[in-house]
Formats: C-alpha cells, structure tokens, sequence
C-alpha cells in the first residue's frame, strides 16, 4: 500500500483531530483558571440569580477493578478474554454503554471494528428486551422513563440465543 | 388387595400442574403444556382415552414473544359473512385479553379431534399471580419453564454492579455526566 493511500485510510482520524482543536480555539480562551480537558466531573450550583458550574478532578470509579485480560495488546480485551457473550449479560455489556443509552465510541473502549459491531447488536437486544431499563436518554418524566407505554414495546421479547434445551 | 385399589386411584386421578409463563414464549410452551393436557406423559396413555391432567398457568400477561413477533404475528378472523374477515397483529390481541394468545396456541397445538373441548377446559389461564383459592389448592406439582427468565440490570445491587471486573478505564479527559434529578415533589393542597 502506497503512502498516499494510508493518508486516505487515516482521514477520518485527522478529521476528528481537526474538529478537537477547532472547537477548543473556536471559545478564543488564552487563559485557563482550571486545566483544560480534565475535568471528571462537572457541578452546576445555583444560588439565586449567580451558577457557578465547576470542573472537579475526581478518581475514575472504575479504578483498581480493570481485569488484566491474557493474551497479547494488540487485540482488543474482548479478543483476549474470547467470551461468549450474549445480551442476557448485561453487567458486561452495561460497561459500553453511556448514560443516555448509546455505545462507547472505539477510541475510547479499545475494541476492535468485528467487536465493536457485535456489541451494537447486544446493546439494541439488550435495550429492546428491557434489560436495561435506566440506561436511555432523558426526555421523559419520572414515572414515565422506567418503561415505554409505547404499543408493542411495553410487552416482553426474548431472542433465540438463550432457549435452553 | 387394598394396596392395589390405592394404586389405581393414584394412576387414574387428575393431577394438577401449576406453570408460570413469565418470559416463556407461548407457542413452544403450548406444545410442552399439550402433553400433560392430553395425558401424553402418562403410561397408560391412548389417544382415544381421556386421561389428560389439569394446568394451571399464571402471569400470562409477561408471555415473551421473539423478536418482532408481536408486531408481525398476524391473527385472522372470519364470520363467514360478507365483508367479515379480519386479523389482528398480536399486541392488539394482547391488549384486548392477556389470556387469548397463550389459549389459541394451546388450542392450535392440542389434536384435532372431538377430544379438543374437553382438553381445553382443563386448560385454567391468569394474566397475574392472584389465583383462586378453590383452584391453588389442588395443585400438587410444578412443570418446569422452558427458557431462563433474563435478569435486569436494576435487579443487581449498586456495589454488585461496582465490584463486577470491568474491561476498560475512561481516559484522563473523561467528563463523568450525572443525570440530574427530576424529582419534583407535588405539593397537595
């Protein structure tokens, strides 16, 4: 393969590099009060008519509890740990999953592409089976985001992975 | 010869079966429910003989139907009057009895013969736990369920979930998103 065409391959990968660094100039701040891009967690306070929104470095809650997967680091740790993992599992799938519902995106995760596309599939089984019922965006009020009233959706659904016998 | 007399009460007697249908699918739960139904599971089965046993099935409301069955399944109707066919798809036909799905699945997979009355009337279906006490009582024996009822993930506690090893670290630039609370108490006047 030519050094062009890797040019070409590694595009979106510049593109997403640009895009960072043209939101972050795009705010023109030369001085910073707290580091930039290093903040764990964001506090809104209000008190009357002043908010103050606050950037707190906190410890990772995952931290000390990352499984040293064998095998070697060029494959991804679901490659290494070479799980069956199917969309009943979801204290393993949960971990790839943000707040409002979505998947993880790979630079973050670390999976490989085949993985990666897998756990799109659990997730959507996951999610439409119930499993995951607080794990959705936040449109709805309270009493309304645990389940979807919605026709068919409120009524259970299993898929043909976990049939016994 | 008394010892004798007991045993053929015990093998002609109706047995009654409790099965809970939460998370099972219906059509390869009506096949398993038929063959207690009809006697089928009995020694001194005949086809032309009625030996069947009674079931009882609760939470049929929780029935779990695969994939996108509930919005594909089609269930047709006709009068035989002009213009008087019609189908439902199946959460419709949930919607209007959470007992007609899992009563038409049985009624399709018992044998078609003159027996088939006779057999569903043995058939005794709830949508939810509450049974009648004139008919929890004479239950003696559980059929087994067919599939494994998935677990949620709110069913886990907060530190079962924490302490679960986990496969990768957020980056050093990781903003945590806390969902805020929207708990906005009504004030009653």
């Amino acid at each position: 393969m030519s050094a062009g065409m890797r040019f070409v391959n590694n595009l979106h990968k510049l593109s997403y590099r640009l895009a960072l660094t043209q939101k972050i100039g795009h705010q023109n701040r030369s001085a910073h009060i707290s580091p930039l891009l290093k903040a764990r967690e964001v506090i809104e306070k209000t008190e009357g008519n002043v908010t103050t929104i606050e950037g707190k470095i906190v410890d990772s809650p995952r931290k000390g509890k990352i499984l040293d997967a064998p095998g070697p680091d060029n494959l991804c740790p679901l490659c290494r740990l070479d799980l069956d993992v199917k969309y009943t599992d979801v204290k393993i799938i949960s971990q790839f999953v943000q707040e409002d519902g979505n998947i993880v995106p790979r630079q973050i995760s670390g999976l490989c592409f085949p993985q990666h596309r897998q756990m799109i599939h659990l997730i959507h089984k996951a999610h439409s089976a119930g499993l995951m019922q607080h794990l959705r965006p936040h449109i709805f009020p309270e009493e309304y985001s645990h389940m979807s009233d919605h026709a068919w959706k409120k009524y259970n659904v299993y898929y043909t992975e976990i049939i016994e016998e | 010869m008394a010892h004798n007399r007991v045993i053929q009460w015990g093998a002609m007697a109706r047995t009654w079966w409790l099965y809970d249908a939460k998370f099972q699918c219906p059509y390869r739960s009506a096949e398993k429910l038929c063959m207690y139904l009809e006697g089928r599971h009995k020694p001194l089965y005949h086809p032309l003989s009625d030996v069947g046993d009674h079931v009882v099935v609760i939470n049929t409301r929780y029935v779990a139907m695969a994939e996108d069955l509930w919005r594909k399944q089609q269930y047709k109707h006709d009068t035989r009057y002009a213009g008087g066919k019609s189908s439902a798809t199946a959460w419709r036909l949930h919607e209007a009895d959470y007992t007609k799905i899992l009563y038409k699945a049985v009624y399709s997979a018992a044998p078609k013969n003159l027996l088939r009355p006779t057999i569903m009337r043995r058939l005794h279906l709830y949508p939810e736990e509450d049974v009648p006490d004139d008919i929890i009582g004479n239950v003696s024996d559980v059929i087994r369920q067919i599939q494994v009822v998935p677990k949620p993930l709110d069913s886990y506690s907060a530190q079962e979930i924490e302490e679960f090893p986990k496969l990768f670290d957020w980056p050093e630039d990781h903003v945590i998103y806390k969902r805020k609370a929207t708990t906005e108490k009504k004030e009653e006047s």
